[in-house]
């Protein structure tokens, strides 16, 4: 029987700590590019991805096993990338505000897609970080508009709305 | 349905969240308002564009950052006074390896917290042999946790556990026996063919390379029994013939490894 993340992160939190590596292994990847979604920034989005799993342990006794452990797990995450913004640039970490271009370089080949890639990391990097959030949590993360409604404590529909805007936003920036 | 409540549903769409019937309503609705065609073609195209931005891979530092931070902070653990009664029997049977890789782990950074304590506060010129030290407990934490995780069900973690067990410099012999098993005995043909990949990385390793050898007598996939001939070639070992020749005489072998067995014995001058 395969050991349910759930179950694996009870017994992190009841002690059993080096447990936290088989969840490292399962999600780092996902957190990592979570946040360069986010930041398009690698070296950046290393560090806070450890930051991510070092505050698991340090907050461990919060989790619950009621709790999906992914929409913890991106609940942290969120929070670790709005604690660097806060920190660093507070300017950015207000709702509406504008953010810079992404600096991320994109290993493929193709030229037309790589130019494709770089001009929509742009506009992603345009977009105001809570929708950005939204739109990185929905397209690539596999979690439902209920999970993402209950990790930003808002309702379903607002979450819908939201996702909505943020891509009509995103059209405008690339096709107008 | 009015376009307002179409276009509160566009989310739902994208994501295939709505029911059928939901979603057949919006489809049907956007054959005959253009409005609403346009744009849920539209905000489809921007959907499907992100998926242009494919998964990138960290650096390796990110890993070995991770290891060491777990490491710390269960030495912290360790460090704080328990108000429970020690008793050293208990606890020694509670954590003896490797029923737990716990004790293991702890050890490891017992002695690493306890070597910087009692460092010297002048430092010799030169490497550090310390440094040294430090690797070769870190290597050993590696160990630890790759041999814990080949012991999980799911058939990913083995694989990872795998696949970070072959970055260790000298597999110790417990790692070359657990890749040897995953070889034999792993439900998942992909697991061993990863175990064999592995082993063949440790090939300067004398017990992974016989355990190759010995490995295609009792495998049954041919999947696997392909790649480990392939595998026992390269090891360039004067035993590979007589053990493709032995190989041979299996009853109801599969014809395509049939095959490149005596392909591979022609090679060697063999038939
Ligand atoms: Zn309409």
């Amino acid at each position: 029987m395969t050991l349910s993340n759930e179950s694996v992160m009870a017994m992190v939190r009841d002690g059993q700590v080096e447990q936290l590596a088989i969840l490292f292994e399962r999600y780092h990847v996902r957190v990592f590019n979570f946040l360069l979604r986010m930041t398009g920034d690698r070296i950046l989005s290393e560090d806070l991805t450890q930051e991510v799993f070092f505050r698991m342990l340090k907050y461990r006794h919060t989790y619950r096993e009621s709790r999906t452990f992914t929409t913890w797990m991106f609940q942290i995450a969120r929070n670790v990338n709005l604690d660097y913004l806060r920190k660093n640039h507070p300017e950015m970490a207000a709702d509406d505000a504008p953010e810079p271009v992404a600096r991320t370089v994109d290993p493929s080949d193709d030229m037309e897609k790589r130019e494709n890639v770089v001009r929509l990391r742009q506009a992603l990097a345009r977009l105001p970080w809570k929708k950005r959030e939204l739109l990185v949590l929905s397209r690539y993360h596999d979690l439902r508009y209920q999970e993402i409604a209950d990790m930003l404590d808002c309702s379903v529909s607002a979450i819908k709305v939201g996702v909505h805007r943020a891509l009509e936003d995103l059209r405008r920036m690339l096709w107008t | 349905m009015t376009c307002e409540e179409i276009r509160q549903q566009i989310a739902d769409y994208l994501t295939d969240e709505s029911p059928p019937l939901q979603q057949a309503a919006v489809r049907e609705h956007c054959r005959r308002c253009a409005a609403c065609r346009h744009e849920l073609e539209e905000i489809t195209r921007v959907w499907q564009q992100l998926g242009i931005l494919t998964e990138e891979q960290p650096g390796e530092q990110l890993r070995a950052n991770f290891y060491q931070m777990l490491a710390s902070y269960r030495a912290g653990l360790d460090d704080q006074p328990t108000a429970a009664r020690f008793r050293p029997g208990d606890w020694l049977r509670r954590h003896l390896w490797p029923l737990s890789p716990a004790w293991q782990l702890a050890l490891v950074v017992l002695v690493l917290v306890t070597g910087w304590l009692t460092r010297p506060l002048v430092l010799p010129e030169g490497p550090d042999p310390r440094l040294a030290e430090m690797q070769q407990q870190m290597e050993q934490l590696r160990m630890t946790v790759a041999l814990s995780m080949l012991k999980q069900s799911s058939a990913t973690d083995r694989l990872q556990a795998i696949s970070w067990g072959t970055r260790l410099t000298e597999p110790a012999p417990e790692v070359v026996t657990a890749l040897l098993t995953a070889l034999d005995r792993d439900p998942n043909v992909n697991v061993r063919l990863a175990a064999a990949e592995a082993l063949f990385t440790f090939r300067a390793n004398a017990a992974a390379r016989q355990g190759l050898l010995a490995a295609l007598r009792r495998q049954d996939s041919p999947l696997v029994q392909l790649a480990l001939i392939d595998t026992i070639v390269r090891l360039d070992e004067p035993q590979v013939p007589q053990v493709l020749r032995e190989f041979m005489q299996r009853p109801l072998l599969n014809p395509a490894v049939a095959k490149e067995a005596a392909k591979t014995l022609v090679q060697f001058g063999e038939l």
